[in-house]
């Protein structure tokens, strides 16, 4: 993603359209300062974190069901200049039970 | 189906040798695997982010694909792309790449090279915006407005602006002058 001006208190959210990325951010709104990245760039959506120590696990619980719901399997998030996939919790879930299965 | 699960032959061996190029990326980015054909394009670059490989001015169409093609909204994608070759040259490419799955999880993408263009893409003239570099790129390779539309994810009025606008920089009239003067041709007028 290469973003030069990443920061431990953000993660920003890679999204395949512009729609989709101002349809997360309006899930993110009301509990956390969010934003769109400007600019003639992929959609990106910068999060910041609280000083709580789960905020980070509870941000990606709450994209994770927002993924769910809007039917994406995956996306990329940076955090602190590191790239991470998050993928959507029932996707996961059927990846374990496929394993246990095995 | 097609039936390949039947087939005992080692298809993993048959894709490492074979003269097309091809590539695996997860869904962080990184390029996991690629083929002979591919590193004697690219060279060795597993390890790396993929827009390592794209032309700067195609990384932001590249991003917007693969994105697409790990949240799920894109079966398959077959586009041109500007490459960096392994030798720091530009190469122009047809790529063809679909989501990697595992059961119903992406874990990847899978791509493969459909056309290697022996001429060298000209270069890009420095004073367009990506978005410009994005149009003329797609110009010069004969799409036409809806075309490049449906590639670019932009409505057919903001395709003409575009090009409307690269025009200008460019200093010519029409698309056919603009493919030339990117290319350093002159048209007898």
């Amino acid at each position: 993603m290469e973003f030069k001006a990443s920061l431990d208190e953000v993660v920003l959210f890679e999204l395949p359209t512009a729609r989709a990325a101002k349809r997360l951010l309006v899930h993110l709104s009301p509990h956390r300062l969010a934003w769109l990245q400007s600019g003639d760039r992929v959609s990106i959506v910068g999060a910041l974190l609280g000083p709580e120590a789960d905020d980070l696990a509870q941000l990606l619980r709450s994209v994770q069901e927002w993924l769910e719901r809007i039917g994406f399997a995956a996306i990329r998030f940076e955090l602190d200049g590191r790239i991470y996939a998050l993928e959507a919790r029932r996707l996961l879930e059927a990846g374990h039970a496929a394993l246990a299965v095995r | 189906m097609s039936g390949l699960h039947g087939i005992d032959g080692d298809i993993r061996a048959a894709l490492e040798g074979v003269s097309v190029p091809a590539y695996v990326i997860d869904t962080t980015g990184v390029i996991r695997w690629v083929n002979d054909a591919g590193k004697r394009l690219v060279g060795d670059v597993r390890g790396r982010q993929f827009t390592s490989v794209v032309a700067p001015e195609e990384t932001r169409r590249a991003r917007e694909h693969f994105a697409g093609k790990i949240a799920g909204t894109r079966k398959v994608t077959d586009a041109p792309v500007v490459l960096v070759g392994a030798d720091g040259d530009r190469l122009s490419v047809e790529i063809s790449s679909v989501p990697l799955l595992d059961g119903h999880r992406i874990v990847g993408v899978f791509g493969q090279l459909a056309d290697v263009d022996d001429a060298p893409p000209p270069p890009i003239p420095p004073n367009l915006t990506p978005r410009q570099a994005e149009v003329l790129h797609l110009l010069q390779r004969g799409r036409s407005t809806h075309q490049i539309a449906e590639e670019l994810h932009l409505s057919a009025e903001t395709v003409r602006n575009h090009v409307r606008y690269l025009l200008r920089a460019l200093g010519v009239n029409t698309r056919l002058e603009a493919v030339a003067a990117s290319r350093g041709e002159l048209l007898v007028r």
